[in-house]
């Protein structure tokens, strides 16, 4: 998951805002700083422009904080393979991401695993930096 | 260096149906090159056209890109920070010089300041028409339907202009007024009335947000065609805004054919409560 996550923020540097998102994120959430919650999933919605989580996370003090987790649109995720069962109620996370600037319950996803070890990453991230190290690897084969 | 892509625009000889998921043409338009289809995202072939499907391209940022693929020094660096590099390269060597005083005042507009942020208001024409993801064309006989996977936004260009509704051709409007023509291969489309709006320099490239704003002289030259291999649909725009540019600009934008996509209602923006600006500056 480190290592994910690594490839992620890195991009998430570069670009400061969603890549391909509809405006840039920039002025809700702080890229430079990372954020991991645990928690259980009360409502995943797969919808344009932003796929939205709801998240319940178990403060130390056992206080259960409803948290949302806002993603790339619908528009992005099921190009790699997202769909509305992707994240169901009554999953257990831990989900990894941009906290707000002024540190609310929300954050912008980076990437998630789910209780049985399955990760998913920032679905416009990895697959398209994938995509452009084969494409750089073929253009070099051809030169 | 002229690009592979762009350098062989001009194709050659009458169109057939090629078995492309693109073929949605209707019998009667068989004279007319075959646009129709869903096209998206470039996520494989030739790098160059994967530079030009973020956002937009030029030939300067093409050739900027190859000369750093090319460079050895660049061996070890992810393909993505060569990506911002040539992209922030020709905004800083393309635009910015053709850009009028006023036009340069604009860069850096705060991103909180995006009415497609703050308002959840969609793009104007200069950024729509490069927006990321799909585009869905219906070609029509008095039309041609341009569907946009971002903002579910769709324009009509009319190939008939008397076909148009009379207010479409008088009021300005965010996406503007639209007529086109059949150039042998290609859709030439003509837009002018398009409403003064942010324009799409900085397109989150780079870590900066560097989009300007044109004014409600903007008007556009776009011209659609298919690759050779017919898999690619390649558009070059001449944006002409005399308030912002001091000559026109040549952009370019390439998708991918993606018959098994679809595009999905954008239905459910919210407008943030919870944000800082000034942003791009930190």
């Amino acid at each position: 998951m480190k290592a994910t996550l690594t490839v992620a923020a890195t991009a998430m540097l570069l670009f400061t805002g969603a890549i391909h998102a509809h405006h840039s994120t920039t002025p809700v959430y702080d890229s430079k700083r990372i954020v991991t919650k645990t928690g259980v999933v009360t409502q995943f919605k797969l919808v344009n422009p932003h796929a939205t989580l709801k998240l319940d996370v178990a403060e130390e003090d056992g206080k259960v904080v409803p948290w949302i987790v806002e993603f790339d649109g619908r528009v992005n995720l099921t190009r790699f393979g997202w769909d509305d069962d992707t994240l169901k109620p009554g999953d257990r996370i831990t989900v990894t991401g941009n906290p707000t600037h002024s540190d609310s319950p929300r954050m912008f996803f980076i990437e998630l695993e789910r209780s049985d070890g399955t990760q998913l990453g920032r679905a416009m991230i990895d697959p398209t930096v994938d995509a452009l190290e084969e494409a750089r690897r073929k253009r070099a084969a051809q030169k | 260096m002229k690009s592979k892509v762009f350098g062989g625009l001009v194709l050659a000889g009458i169109l057939t149906a090629t078995g492309s998921a693109c073929s949605q043409k209707p019998a009667a338009l068989a004279e007319v090159p075959e646009l129709s289809g869903m096209w998206s995202g470039v996520l494989n072939g030739a790098i160059e056209d994967m530079f030009c499907d973020w956002g937009w391209c030029t030939d300067v940022g093409r050739e900027r890109l190859a000369d750093l693929l090319d460079d050895a020094t660049n061996d070890e660096r992810p393909t993505i920070q060569l990506f911002g590099e040539a992209a922030l390269y020709q905004i800083e060597h393309y635009v910015v010089p053709r850009l009028t005083p006023a036009g340069r005042a604009t860069l850096g507009v705060d991103p909180a300041d995006d009415p497609g942020f703050l308002l959840c208001e969609p793009w104007g024409f200069a950024r729509q028409i490069f927006a990321p993801h799909q585009l869905q064309i219906t070609q029509l006989k008095d039309r041609v339907e341009l569907h946009y996977g971002t903002w579910d936004a769709r324009r009509t260009v009319w190939l008939d202009k008397h076909a148009a509704p009379r207010s479409a051709a008088v009021e300005p409007s965010g996406l503007g007024f639209s007529v086109g023509h059949y150039d042998g291969e290609t859709l030439v489309v003509e837009t002018s009335g398009i409403a003064a709006n942010f324009a799409p320099w900085g397109w989150d490239w780079s870590s900066r947000f560097i989009d300007g704003k044109h004014s409600a002289e903007l008007n556009a030259t776009e011209r659609y065609t298919r690759s050779e291999d017919r898999d690619r649909l390649l558009l070059t725009v001449t944006l002409n805004d005399p308030w912002s540019m001091s000559e026109p600009l040549v952009l370019k934008r390439v998708w991918s054919a993606a018959p098994n996509e679809q595009i999905y209602p954008d239905k459910d923006c919210e407008r943030p409560h919870d944000f800082i600006k000034g942003s791009a500056a930190q």
